[in-house]
């Protein structure tokens, strides 16, 4: 009796995966006629870099969702569907180069979207490199990352050395000038070289730079970093760190009273935690963008900034970020190339990009032979009552800047 | 400058200290070296942003709530699982505290993501001036509420029988097993209390650095070297050792750069080990023979 039951339970078991194998494969065919573009991915979705790494996922994300709602990638009269295999790779770069290397071998992938960070990069483009897979690394900007001779990796951000510019620049402009900078960072490739491109930029805007410091990037205390910008007395700080790091130096800097004129961070002051870990205490404090939703460039996928800023919000329900807003460029990036070249593979997409000349919502793009925008800029922002507002260049800026800081001594 | 370098130093030391005492006296009780402390910090932290940032109360008040939860918390794991491998060998209770602390930062980051919280009090930019030094006064307060804290905890272990079970545990396990103590009950007793905190560590710390997931291990760290510093299993070491840190750390940070903190911490942690192996405060029967 027990075994009969047994059986007719496995075969009633059969019978219905029987019964869902025959409903897949009636809708195969119609699966089968598009074949599957695999692009592979390794970001940081946990440790230091998770937040940025999670909005940069969400923007390759949102690229492959549009291209996929509008039928596909077209290729030399071929349809792909697009995927993206993705991994953790724990913010390290150790394993972000592995499963690089795992991405290329066992995945098979075509292309590669970058990870979050320029060290990481760093790693992970020697690999990509040696297999000759061509990769976007919208969020990896370290200038020592395209003065290697290196062929097949390509960014449509403004290099690092760069990232403190529009600052400078909208500081320069203020009246009366604010003379004495500090610039200040965890000790990291990225902020390194934006930290000594900033310095270089303010000694010849006329500024001077009364303290250029760095802290270890997993620093727990950083008291002593706010002490000693307290004793230099600048006019403006500029923090070229990453979310974690630098929210701690802000509040350290709160609680010792250091209460500069202007305080601006190499990053994006849009980024959530800022606002809501800081609360009051995050008003007037700007923020460097790659990319800002009052930028009006036309986009042969989204249309415009405010077309993505809209498909963005219906996927995710909150307002995107440049990290998520680069990761979907680079997408875009990729598919322009691709369509360009007609083909799938890394060497002739990547003649197609050095070669193109074209523009994103994200801005215009130009690639030199080393992989860089030659037409890649930024904006400045600032907290208004609670929300960042565009400030610089004035072209797109949607507020006046406020300046100095209330309180500022 | 220098003043308000040692007032850095003081201040952040006292919650380091604190964060302390629980990891040396069940290294000092158990020879366990419990890899799970920083993840019971980050609980004391996470557990402060639920009930003070979102419900609105004062931190200060939420310590008990979070040494009582992670007490439970400590002594569970004690008792289910650690007493089980303390039988077998010393060695997998490193790998059996790794794996807590992992499942315990991913929990976290399932239910709270990795962003960064942060508790912000009323009186987070207040600060008490001093000549031109400030005395930050979340910080100062967190610091006093540490040393009191571990000041209770001492009492605990001196005046009452179960405090005296675990300093004689420390002492000799067998003998104390001989007396009529039983060691499973007393190790639950000091996982819990070690547990309880840091979790008390973990909701002062909120006030100052951003809340996530993985702040626990910026603190093991320093708690492993500050440890080893006081002396394994002391109390007072952990205190006294807290504060000399945290010392280091800002002295180190103004005359050579903020770069060389850990390393300047960390030479002194391999002279202590070189020229005072007991530690500062260390008795050589703590941890003997373990």
């Amino acid at each position: 009796m027990h075994t009969i039951q047994k059986t007719s339970r496995r075969a009633a078991l059969w019978a219905m995966a029987g019964v869902f194998a025959a409903a897949a494969g009636a809708c195969a065919p119609a699966v089968a006629a598009q074949e599957v573009l695999k692009i592979g991915a390794a970001v940081s979705l946990t440790g230091p870099f998770s937040r940025e790494g999670q909005l940069l996922r969400d923007g390759y994300d949102l690229w492959k969702d549009k291209v996929n709602e509008a039928g596909g990638l077209k290729v030399g009269g071929k349809t792909y569907r697009v995927e993206v295999v993705y991994y953790d790779d724990e913010s390290k770069a150790q394993t972000s180069a592995r499963l690089t290397e795992r991405l290329i071998t066992e995945d098979k992938v075509s292309f590669l979207f970058g990870p979050y960070s320029s060290g990481i990069a760093t790693a992970t483009a020697s690999i990509s490199e040696r297999y000759r897979i061509l990769t976007l690394a919208p969020m990896a900007t370290a200038n020592s990352l395209y003065a290697r001779g290196y062929r097949y990796i390509f960014t449509p951000s403004p290099l690092a050395d760069t990232g403190l510019n529009p600052l400078l620049a909208l500081a320069a402009g203020f009246d009366p000038m604010p003379k004495k900078v500090a610039i200040v960072g965890p000790d990291d490739l990225f902020p390194n070289v934006t930290s000594d491109g900033g310095r270089k930029f303010a000694e010849s805007h006329g500024f001077t730079v009364v303290y250029q410091g760095k802290y270890p990037k997993a620093a727990s205390d950083l008291s002593a970093v706010a002490t000693q910008i307290r004793a230099a007395g600048p006019d403006v700080v500029l923090a070229t760190g990453y979310a974690q790091d630098t929210l701690l130096l802000l509040k350290s800097m709160r609680e010792l009273r250091v209460s500069p004129k202007m305080i601006g961070l190499a990053m994006s002051i849009g980024v959530e935690d800022f606002v809501k870990a800081l609360g009051q205490g995050a008003e007037g404090m700007m923020g460097v963008d790659y990319w800002v939703p009052t930028l009006k460039y036309p986009d042969p996928l989204f249309g415009n900034s405010a077309g993505f800023a809209k498909a963005f919000e219906a996927k995710y329900k909150k307002p995107p970020t440049y990290h998520a807003a680069s990761g979907a460029a680079a997408g875009v990036v990729l598919q322009l190339a691709i369509e360009k070249a007609g083909s799938l593979d890394s060497t002739a997409v990547r003649d197609a990009l050095t070669s193109m000349q074209g523009e994103t919502f994200y801005g215009p793009v130009k690639f030199d032979q080393n992989g860089v925008n030659a037409l890649a800029s930024a904006s400045a922002s600032q907290l208004l009552d609670g929300s960042p507002k565009v400030v610089y260049p004035e072209a797109v800026r949607e507020a006046q800047p406020v300046f100095p800081l209330p309180g500022a001594r | 400058m220098i003043l308000q370098t040692i007032i850095n130093g003081l201040l952040i030391g006292g919650i380091y200290g604190l964060a302390t005492i629980g990891f040396s006296m069940v290294w000092g009780v158990m020879g366990i070296i419990n890899l799970a402390h920083g993840a019971y910090i980050m609980l004391g932290a996470y557990i402060a942003y639920v009930v003070s940032a979102r419900l609105g109360i004062e931190p200060f008040l939420v310590v008990p709530l979070a040494m009582a939860l992670l007490f439970v918390l400590g002594y569970l794991i004690q008792a289910w699982m650690l007493n089980r491998v303390l039988k077998t060998s010393l060695l997998l209770s490193l790998a059996l505290t790794f794996g807590i602390n992992l499942i315990l930062v991913d929990l976290m980051v399932i239910g709270f993501t990795s962003d960064f919280q942060a508790v912000t009090t009323r009186y987070a930019a207040a600060a008490l001036e001093w000549g031109d030094a400030f005395v930050p006064a979340a910080r100062l307060g967190a610091c006093l509420f540490a040393l009191v804290l571990a000041w209770i905890f001492h009492e605990y272990l001196a005046r009452t029988r179960s405090g005296q079970a675990i300093l004689a545990a420390a002492l000799d396990r067998e003998v104390s097993r001989l007396m009529g103590i039983n060691p499973s009950r007393v190790y639950a007793l000091t996982a819990g209390a070690g547990a309880a905190l840091a979790g008390a560590a973990g909701v002062l710390s909120s006030m100052i650095f951003p809340v996530s997931p993985h702040m626990g291990n910026s603190f093991l760290g320093a708690v492993f070297v500050i440890t080893v510093l006081g002396g394994i299993g002391s109390l007072g070491g952990a205190i006294l050792a807290g504060f000399v840190y945290g010392l280091i750390q800002s002295f180190a940070s103004a005359w050579l750069g903020v770069n060389y903190q850990e390393v300047v911490a960390f030479t002194v942690f391999l002279l202590i080990l070189i020229f005072r192996p007991q530690g500062l405060l260390g008795k050589k029967y703590f941890g003997e023979g373990q």
